[in-house]
């Protein structure tokens, strides 16, 4: 498979760090689409089919665990990264919970870009 | 009110630096010292009556958790008493200790100041008294409320700041990318800066959200001109009071500007008119006054303040007025009027507490179903300080010049250090940098020319704080003008006397504020001695 087959859906409800997580991902030569929340992220599955989601857990309007549930139950195959700044809660908790729930990887935010490219390259069985 | 504080620390300069701090919380405080543990448990045997016991934990007989552990034995007969225990820096574990054996709280002496200390006693008071009353359960559930709006607020913050680390992370090294490449897309770089620098920002105004809460803000008197704030509360007030209680101001055009923290002023005239209206249970009207007047030598001691020019700020209620009996106790901490969960009784107790710490005075006048009205004085800011905050203007500020002059930076963070180097370099200026106040000092004794400028951050660490080096580089050379830089709580530290009568720049600063203040004050002929 290559980059530019590789659509992958960003779901994070800051804007700014959204547009990031995309420009490198781009830059990467990815293909990518962007939600503010689960409830947009669901939309865009149906309509967009990416092969890949990264999402936020913390979100308004459909949080991530949840998302990652709906995405791992209706669309199988689809590759989940799912990331967290931690907050009300344990971030390691709440990473584990979506490991548990369908997520293949879980990040703690702020992470290393590298080692996001990495991961999605590996997830999405591409060459390093 | 009076309170009767015991201080018990074997460092004479901590005791006293208690004692200043303290004496400012009441209008009448007696404070009394002991420098071992046997001289406290005297003390604390022959006394009627402590409001509270400021406890150093390192004490020259024993350490102050045996003093707790005798306080608290109900064989002994020696207390309880209301306990804030002292640590030093590096000394934190102990805090557990002091709470299990029956301190209400605590205090790192590097985070004293009047505030903190203020708060501690305020705390420590209101816990025992929960406890004394047999309400253990009570005094479990303030700290409980206060931990959970404490884990709230920070469990937000660290959600917003991991966020912001994101963005800043991702974007430079996206940046780094770029610049390696041979072909770097300019527009596309400075994109990348600019949306770095909004997350900065973003963090910048988080931390100051988290300060604000936590009280480690410190006092930051500023020149304010109260007719202006009162115009900017004027609507959070009317929004804050309700339909039925009207707001009204009568300002004077020719107030004087006062030097003070606008951010407790304005936490002093909410308090207040929250009061007005609960005083005004049928609606009414609030009015807030200002006017100039001046205290002559009689009038100075009637209010216990200097003789001089002050802004008198009215707030003024048409409520049920304040009964006789209770008049002579309404400034005292935990006085209050209002039923059980409806007043702390701590408002007026801090608003007495801030304008004493001002160098103010209030009084009250009130009649039983007219209202009340209360008057506070503040000092009118001396001249110089108002042209100081004239030209503090963000315009003037915008025009960044350079210069030739010599400034020695002093800071221990080597990256801001090294950033303030290069901004200033580029700028002109002949940059000396030293990372310790005694690195400082040594630089001033051996350096054969002229230096303008010391830059100076206020809190290092070592053996003397940038205002303690600042003191004795002042004394080598008299004609030095200084500039301190402070990121937080500079108010706990020693000889901050000396950092208040110079500028402070808040850190963190951007680059051209900075290079702006510099220039302002090496273009400006005076500069205090």
């Amino acid at each position: 498979m290559s980059c530019a087959a590789a659509k992958i859906l960003v779901v994070d409800d800051n804007k700014m760090v959204r547009d990031t997580i995309c420009d490198f991902l781009n830059f990467s030569g990815f293909k990518t689409i962007s939600a503010k929340n689960g409830e947009q992220a669901l939309v865009l599955m149906e309509q967009e089919n990416p092969k890949m989601v990264i999402t936020d857990i913390l979100m308004p309007d459909k949080e991530g665990l949840s998302t990652i549930i709906d995405i791992h139950r209706h669309y199988a195959g689809t590759k989940i990264i799912a990331m967290s700044g931690g907050g009300l809660f344990n971030r390691n908790d709440i990473l584990n919970s979506a490991k548990k729930l369908g997520a293949d990887v879980a990040f703690e935010k702020p992470f290393d870009f590298d080692e996001l490219i990495v991961n999605v390259r590996k997830l999405l069985e591409l060459n390093t | 009110m009076s309170l009767n504080i015991l201080v018990v620390d074997d460092n004479p300069a901590d005791r006293t630096l208690v004692r200043r701090y303290i004496s400012g919380a009441a209008r009448d405080v007696h404070v009394t010292q002991a420098t071992t543990a046997a001289e406290a448990l005297v003390a604390l045997k022959s006394a009627e009556n402590i409001d509270c016991v400021f406890l150093d934990y390192s004490l020259p007989d024993t350490d102050g958790i045996s003093v707790l552990k005798q306080v608290f034995d109900k064989d002994l007969d020696v207390g309880p008493f209301p306990i804030v225990m002292l640590t030093g820096y590096g000394h934190e574990s102990v805090i557990i200790d002091a709470i299990r054996y029956g301190a209400q709280d605590y205090l790192v002496k590097s985070n004293i100041s009047p505030d903190t200390l203020y708060i501690a006693m305020t705390k420590a008071r209101e816990v025992f008294e929960l406890k004394k009353r047999g309400n253990e359960d009570k005094a479990v559930m303030v700290h409980t409320q206060k931990m959970k709006a404490v884990g709230q607020l920070t469990g937000g913050i660290a959600h917003d700041f991991n966020n912001l680390m994101t963005i800043i992370f991702g974007n430079t090294r996206l940046l780094e990318t770029f610049l390696e490449s041979e072909q770097a897309p300019k527009e596309l770089c400075l994109e990348k800066v600019r949306t770095i620098q909004k997350a900065t920002r973003r963090g910048v105004d988080l931390i100051k959200r988290l300060m604000l809460f936590s009280r480690h803000t410190g006092i930051q008197p500023q020149i304010v001109d109260v007719n202006q704030l009162i115009g900017e509360l004027r609507e959070l007030l009317c929004r804050t009071l309700g339909d039925f209680v009207e707001v009204k101001t009568e300002l004077a055009s020719d107030v004087h500007p006062i030097n003070i923290d606008p951010g407790q002023l304005e936490h002093v005239l909410i308090n207040m008119a929250v009061n007005a209206r609960d005083a005004m249970v049928d609606g009414g009207v609030l009015t807030l006054k200002t006017e100039n007047v001046s205290f002559g030598r009689e009038a100075a001691v009637e209010h216990k303040v200097v003789a001089g020019d002050y802004v008198c700020l009215s707030v003024s209620d048409t409520g049920t007025g304040i009964p006789e009996n209770v008049q002579g106790q309404i400034f005292e901490p935990f006085f209050t009027t209002k039923p059980v969960g409806k007043g702390t009784g701590l408002g007026l107790s801090m608003v007495f507490s801030f304008v004493k710490q001002s160098g103010g005075a209030i009084a009250f006048e009130t009649r039983l179903n007219e209202g009340t009205t209360f008057k506070i004085y503040l000092p009118k800011a001396e001249a110089q300080e108002n042209e100081g905050a004239a030209n503090q203007n963000a315009d003037e500020i915008a025009l960044v010049k350079g210069g030739h002059e010599t400034v020695l930076v002093v800071e221990d963070e080597e990256d801001i250090r090294t950033l303030a180097r290069i901004i200033l370099q580029g700028l002109g200026y002949t940059v000396l940098e030293a990372g310790t106040g005694r690195e400082a000092i040594d630089l001033v004794l051996n350096h054969k020319g002229h230096i303008d400028l010391l830059f100076s951050d206020i809190t290092m660490p070592g053996e003397m704080n940038g205002v303690q080096a600042a003191a004795r580089i002042k004394d080598l050379r008299s004609d030095i003008k200084l500039l301190f830089a402070t990121g937080y709580l500079a108010d706990g530290l020693p000889d901050m006397d000396l950092a208040y009568r110079y500028p402070v720049i808040q850190k963190p600063y951007e680059p051209d504020d900075m290079a702006a203040i510099i220039r302002k004050i090496l273009d400006s002929e005076e500069q205090p001695v």
